[in-house]
């Protein structure tokens, strides 16, 4: 089959096909060594793979009869994306190989793995009041933050409807925060705002949102950042960080009653029997300007990681309440995300940037910023980012000009680019959860983009 | 030995006691062509060379036997060595020994003699043929060359120099070589008496013989033709011998092309101007005396008792060190004005000739006539060329005479006349490299380069209201923006969001309804033309100019404890009913109506504990307010009214609620703007022209400041405070040092059109100015703390991206406080932030 490849003038190259690993072992292709021509790309590759493997491969010119007979039969061809030397194949084999000095002496080793689809829209929510400033999303659930103040809560069925509403704050929503809690099977939400008020909402079986705490105390400015962390049993802690770069540690208090249906009317009472006073466990001024984005490190729910508006990301031990690690970049950060499996972290930055940065710190120095590992594609200031809850080379960004990237670390260059948002309109929020992108902004609508 | 080679200069040495060899030497002449045969043979090597030169030249010949001679020298010289070893050692053999010594060199001498004198026979022969004599031969030289010794047998006297009188009264006067006794002739019984003697020597007179006594050997001997031929040839004063050739025939050597010696061209007769004085050695005297009249040369250097002067120069220039000197000799301007004579002036260098100066030239330079009607009523230095008209010519020949020869000359010669005689020294610099090199723009970021948010300004009407001002909170969170519709906006800085706004213009003037309502009804809304955050930050308020009001808004962004802070400082001014009571300036109370609004005009505040949020305050004026700006601490604030004459500057605290008018009088026309000092007592009034700096304390004016400027427009105080810059509707941008004088450090040309707001950042050394033109440009400003270095203002970006409405630009701009990033808003209704990519 690969004749047809061979017969085509110019030079070629030898590649030898492996199979990366974790994936389906029923796409295995033999890895004897297969001349290419040097300007095959990533397409060319693809439908190599899929004649090896015997599949249906679209030919443009290729509408003889013993072939149609064949395809009937035959499975569709599944778009593949191609690794050499760990870095996505974007160019010709031959020009990949030459940037990473790779002899053309020898067969070329090209891992190789079904591609990720590029998500597609499904469902959108209906219009909401007031742009959605910020989003959250747990295995059922995604929870928004709307600039009226409401908080609303989005089932993640087919449907995508929405289940809950409740009018929390008074000022816009900054931030929120989910983190399914798994004794009581509920679902806890904390939300910021920028008058200044943080609190902390329960969902229960009914999905009613009622309140569950009022942190108070705490911040002397808008809440911009907050950062739910499960530390395992069924209880949580709950981090929060402010305009003036105050960052604070709340105790997340386990609910005393489960009566709160009679309560919920009276939310707007200024305190109901089951609303609890929290003061924050302690306060630190992290930053000199807004936190503006918290996560929880890897495997250690002792470690915060912030990024700030001080153009600096900083991580945090919660219980010598000291700083770990200061990388300091040139330039604000607007949000920040962390792979699911390891200290890496992404920013999002005004200058359309989105950059990588390894915060994996046993001794001091050992942070630093992969510079340049992912180029500035976005028209506009980034504003969320947020990485793949399962897959550790996947994220997304979005940014103000209303888009929605989906990159993968290991290229320059994005994946995917959703145009989430009418043009006009900012994209404010992401949330990335199994399997689908929520984003919001400011045409007031929820998108979900399902891969 | 050695000398045996030459030819023709013989030994001189004298042959006294060889008396018999003239016929051995006879002999030898005879037979030396057989021994040449012989000797040929011997060398037959260089046998065939031998014979060819032996026809050309008998002088090669010479040298090549000379070369092998040397051969046998040396093996003579090895045996006399060993004979004379032996002769030391056995004395026995004694006699064998001698005759050997004798025998050898005199074999080996002989064939040589024979040689030589067989040579010099054939050249005589060949060339002359004189001395085929044998008489004459006898004068000729036969020495043998045997040896240096005289008495070869060793039977002469030995005694040396000793006198002769020694041995008078011995039989013998002497020793020979070997030690015998010499004994005495006259002894023998030869000795006669002085009369044989006399007779002796007339016969012999008589047979030409000549007979001299040797007094040493006690000898008479007889003298050869030969010594006697020298003799005469002494006495004549002659060369010596007579073999010595004292004009030799001229043997030219030399290979080539023969000399002509003939034809006049020939050296044989001298040139004419060997016979003359020479020219050079009479220009090279001249040379001389002008140098010995001037001193460089002494008397004694030619004489040439000095071998170089620079000795004596040196000498004296050691001497003159200790001697005082001119200081600053060299260092006058006009050191060429002490050379001797005239300054040399070179005429002005013609302008090479064109076409029209041809005596030929083509057609359309010749002029038509009304071409030389209108030159004639020119002067003559705008005429195209001068005096001269064109004209054609058949040929060159028939060229005149230059006309204005005479007038040419006579006017150079006046220009020369009244040319004055000064010297100008230019400098010849590149103007270039005078310019000091400016750092480049990327090296100086970070400063804003792009546009990256946009607020957008809702409205009703048709236009889009045009934006007057911007302030942004000290924290750069929040964002407040005036317009023209009399609104006040505040907005989320990251997200551009509206967050809350309030119709100033609406509020006020339903505040002053006692005026006259018609007015304030027919002309629309009141801009806001000013707008400033608090500065102090927990201060959360700000001021607005709207109107003849200046207006205090709550913004309500403070947290639970800032937000008491706020309401303290708000409170007496909230309480203030309008009925003037608060004031207790007399003169500020009629200037100024404090009057608070009710709560009704409210909105929530942005915090949850922010406390009252919305217009406080208005205080109300006679004319209308441009500018109202905050005291650093955020307590004071002054505002500006041009039109109010000497109430134009009022100078208000809110803490008190309570205004003072700090001038009696109006100096130097409207007042612009004013602005408090970040740190010291200052306050900097503006007027169209000038800025004043009065001491608030001391209550006196300080400085005055000359901008150069037809009518300021806008002013901004560097942090440090010791920096101000000024914008100008006349298209500058001032700047001024404080520390220097008063005028400008720097003048700034950058924008097209009159200059809208200048502003400073408040911690990156960055400056940026907005126009009209709908640009804003960025410089870099970087004031060093160090006193001597002066401030450097490089342009690093102008920002572009407002269009112009109504022949506005951009009418203000602000950095964020924290972040090097730019807000501006235009008359076109947008509000953008530039930010640094």
């Amino acid at each position: 089959m690969s004749d047809s490849s061979v017969d085509i003038d110019g030079e070629q190259v030898r590649v030898s096909f492996i199979l990366a690993k974790n994936q389906d072992r029923s796409l295995e292709v033999p890895s004897d060594p297969i001349a290419v021509p040097s300007s095959t790309r990533k397409k060319g590759l693809s439908a190599i793979i899929n004649h090896l493997l015997d599949r249906r491969v679209d030919n443009k010119d290729g509408s003889d009869e013993d072939s149609d007979s064949d395809d009937e039969d035959k499975e569709p061809a599944i778009p593949f994306d191609f690794l050499v030397n760990h870095k996505l194949l974007r160019m010709s084999v031959e020009a990949m190989a030459r940037r990473e000095a790779l002899s053309l002496e020898q067969a070329i080793e090209i891992e190789y793995f079904p591609a990720r689809e590029a998500p597609e829209g499904e469902g959108e929510s209906e219009s909401q009041p007031d742009w959605i400033s910020s989003l959250a999303s747990t295995e059922s659930f995604v929870v928004s933050g709307i600039c009226d103040g409401s908080l609303r809560l989005f089932d993640q069925s087919d449907a995508f409807q929405q289940v809950g509403y409740v009018k929390a704050h008074a000022g816009p929503v900054q931030c929120v925060s989910s983190v399914e809690m798994d004794c009581s099977d509920k679902l806890l939400i904390a939300s910021g705002s920028m008058d200044q008020t943080l609190l902390m909402h329960m969902v229960n079986k009914k999905n009613q949102i009622n309140l569950h705490a009022v942190c108070s105390g705490g911040h002397m400015s808008s809440v911009s950042s907050t950062k739910l962390l499960s530390t395992g049993s069924g209880s949580a802690s709950l981090a929060s960080g402010d305009w003036d770069g105050g960052l604070c540690v709340w105790n997340v208090p386990t609910s005393s009653n489960e009566s709160s249906e009679s309560s919920s009317k009276k939310r707007k009472g200024v305190a109901s029997q089951d609303v609890q006073e929290v003061t924050p466990q302690f306060f630190l001024k992290a930053h000199a300007s807004n936190i503006s984005g918290i996560v929880g490190a890897y495997q250690n729910s002792n470690v915060l990681l912030t990024s700030s508006w001080d153009h600096s990301i900083k991580s945090w031990d919660l219980e010598s309440q000291n700083n770990i690690l200061t990388l300091n970049g040139a330039k604000v950060a607007t949000c920040i995300g962390r792979c699911h499996n390891s200290d890496v972290v992404a920013t999002g930055h005004p200058d359309c940037t989105v950059r990588l940065w390894d915060m994996r710190s046993n001794t001091k120095n050992e942070g630093s910023l992969f510079d340049g590992s992912l180029r500035p594609s976005h028209k506009s200031w980034v504003s969320a980012v947020e990485w793949s809850p399962n897959d550790p080379f996947i994220l997304a960004s979005t940014s103000h000009d209303g888009t929605i990237k989906v990159w993968d670390i290991r290229s320059t260059v994005p994946l995917h680019t959703i145009k989430a948002h009418a043009k006009g309109s900012k994209a404010l929020c992401l949330s990335f959860s199994k399997n689908a992108i929520y984003s919001g902004g400011s045409d007031c609508v929820v998108k979900r983009f399902r891969f | 030995m050695a000398r045996k080679g030459s030819k023709k200069q013989k030994d001189p040495e004298p042959v006294i006691e060889e008396e018999g060899d003239d016929d051995s030497s006879e002999s030898v002449y005879d037979s030396g062509a057989e021994e040449y045969e012989i000797d040929e043979e011997e060398y037959d090597s260089d046998a065939q060379s031998d014979s060819d030169e032996e026809e050309e030249s008998e002088d090669e010949e010479e040298f090549e036997d000379q070369g092998s001679d040397d051969d046998e020298d040396e093996v003579l010289e090895r045996q006399i060595k060993a004979a004379r070893e032996e002769d030391e050692d056995d004395s026995g053999d004694e006699l064998e020994i001698i005759d050997d010594f004798e025998n050898i060199p005199r074999s080996f001498s002989q064939t040589k003699g024979k040689r030589d004198k067989d040579g010099k026979v054939v050249t005589k022969d060949d060339e002359d043929g004189v001395i085929n004599d044998p008489e004459v031969s006898k004068l000729m030289h036969t020495d043998d060359f045997s040896s240096d010794d005289e008495d070869a047998e060793g039977e002469g006297n030995r005694i040396g120099r000793v006198p002769l009188h020694w041995y008078d009264e011995y039989d013998h006067i002497g020793y020979d070589a070997h030690g015998k006794k010499v004994v005495k002739q006259s002894s023998k019984g030869a000795g006669g008496d002085l009369l044989d003697q006399a007779l002796q020597n007339q016969d012999d007179l008589e047979n030409k013989k000549y007979i001299v006594h040797d007094a040493l050997n006690d000898k008479d001997v007889q003298l050869t033709e030969r010594q006697l031929e020298i003799i005469r040839r002494v006495q004549a004063g002659a060369f010596a011998h007579p073999e010595f050739e004292a004009y030799p025939d001229h043997i030219n050597y030399f290979s080539g092309v023969d000399q002509m010696d003939f034809g006049i061209n020939g050296d044989r007769y001298e040139p004419k101007a060997r016979f003359q004085p020479s020219k050079y050695e009479k220009a090279k005297v001249r040379q001389m005396l002008k140098k010995l009249e001037s001193g460089a040369i002494t008397m004694d250097y030619l004489t040439g008792k000095i071998r170089d002067m620079n000795d004596v120069r040196r000498e004296k220039k050691e001497g003159e060190d200790d001697k005082p000197f001119m200081m600053w000799k060299g260092d006058e301007e006009d050191e060429l004005h002490f050379r001797k004579g005239p300054m040399h002036i070179a005429a002005p260098k013609l302008p090479p000739p064109t076409h029209a100066t041809s005596y030929n030239p083509p057609d359309e330079y010749l002029p038509t006539e009304e071409d030389l009607k209108e030159w004639e009523d020119m002067d003559v230095k705008d005429r195209p060329h001068g005096l001269l008209i064109p004209k054609k010519f058949k040929n060159l020949r028939s060229v005149g005479a230059y006309e204005h020869a005479v007038r040419e000359r006579f006017e150079r010669c006046l220009d020369l006349y009244l040319c004055p005689r000064v010297m100008k020294r230019r400098l010849n610099i590149d103007p270039e490299s005078l310019v000091p090199s400016l750092p480049k723009a990327s090296d100086l970021r970070p400063f804003p380069t792009s546009k990256c948010i946009e607020f957008d300004t809702p409205y009703d009407s048709d236009e889009a209201p045009m934006i007057r001002c911007l302030t942004v909170s000290p924290d750069g969170q929040f964002l407040a923006s005036g317009a023209s519709d009399g609104f006040v906006r505040i907005w989320e800085v990251q997200t551009g969001r509206l967050l809350r706004s309030w119709n100033l213009s609406k509020l006020v003037s339903t505040g002053e309804d006692n005026d006259d309502e018609a007015e304030s009804t027919n002309a629309g809304p009141k801009a806001v033309v000013s707008l400033e955050w608090n500065p102090n930050r927990s201060h959360h308020c700000m001021l607005a100019a709207v109107g003849k009001c200046a207006v205090v808004i709550a913004t309500g962004t403070g947290g639970t404890d800032d937000a008491e802070l706020t309401e303290a400082l708000l409170s007496s001014a909230a309480a203030c009913s309008g009925d003037g009571s608060n004031v207790k300036n007399a003169k500020a109370k009629k200037a100024v109506i404090w009057k608070g609004f009710d709560n009704s005009s409210d909105s929530d505040p942005i915090s949850a504990f922010g406390g009252r949020c919305g217009p406080i305050v208005a205080l109300h004026t006679s004319k209308d307010v441009v500018s109202a700006k905050w005291h650093k601490k955020g307590d004071y604030f002054v505002t500006v009214s041009p039109k109010a004459l000497s109430a134009a500057v009022l100078i208000h605290q809110l803490n008190k609620a309570a205004s003072q008018q700090p001038f009696s009088k109006n100096k130097g026309g409207e007042v612009q703007r004013a602005c408090f000092h970040p740190s010291k007592p200052f306050l900097f009034v503006a007027t169209k022209e000038h800025i004043r700096v009065y001491h608030l304390v001391k209550q006196t004016m300080v400085r005055r400041l000359l901008s150069g400027c037809k009518w300021i427009s806008s002013l901004d105080i560097h942090p440090s405070g010791d920096h101000i810059i000024v914008g100008s509707l006349d298209r500058k941008m001032v700047w001024f040092d404080l520390d220097l004088s008063a005028t400008p450090y720097k003048t700034l040309r950058y924008h097209e059109k009159a200059l809208r707001s200048v502003n400073f950042h408040p911690r990156y050394p960055l400056m940026a100015s907005s126009s009209d033109d709908g640009t804003v440009h960025v410089f870099h400003s970087m004031v060093y703390s160090d006193l001597m270095r002066n401030p450097l203002v490089v342009p690093v970006k102008v920002l572009r991206g407002h269009s112009v409405v109504n022949k506005l630009g951009v009418i203000a701009s602000i950095f964020h406080p924290t972040q090097p990033w730019l807000f501006s808003a235009g008359a076109d209704g947008k509000i953008h932030l530039y930010q640094d990519i």
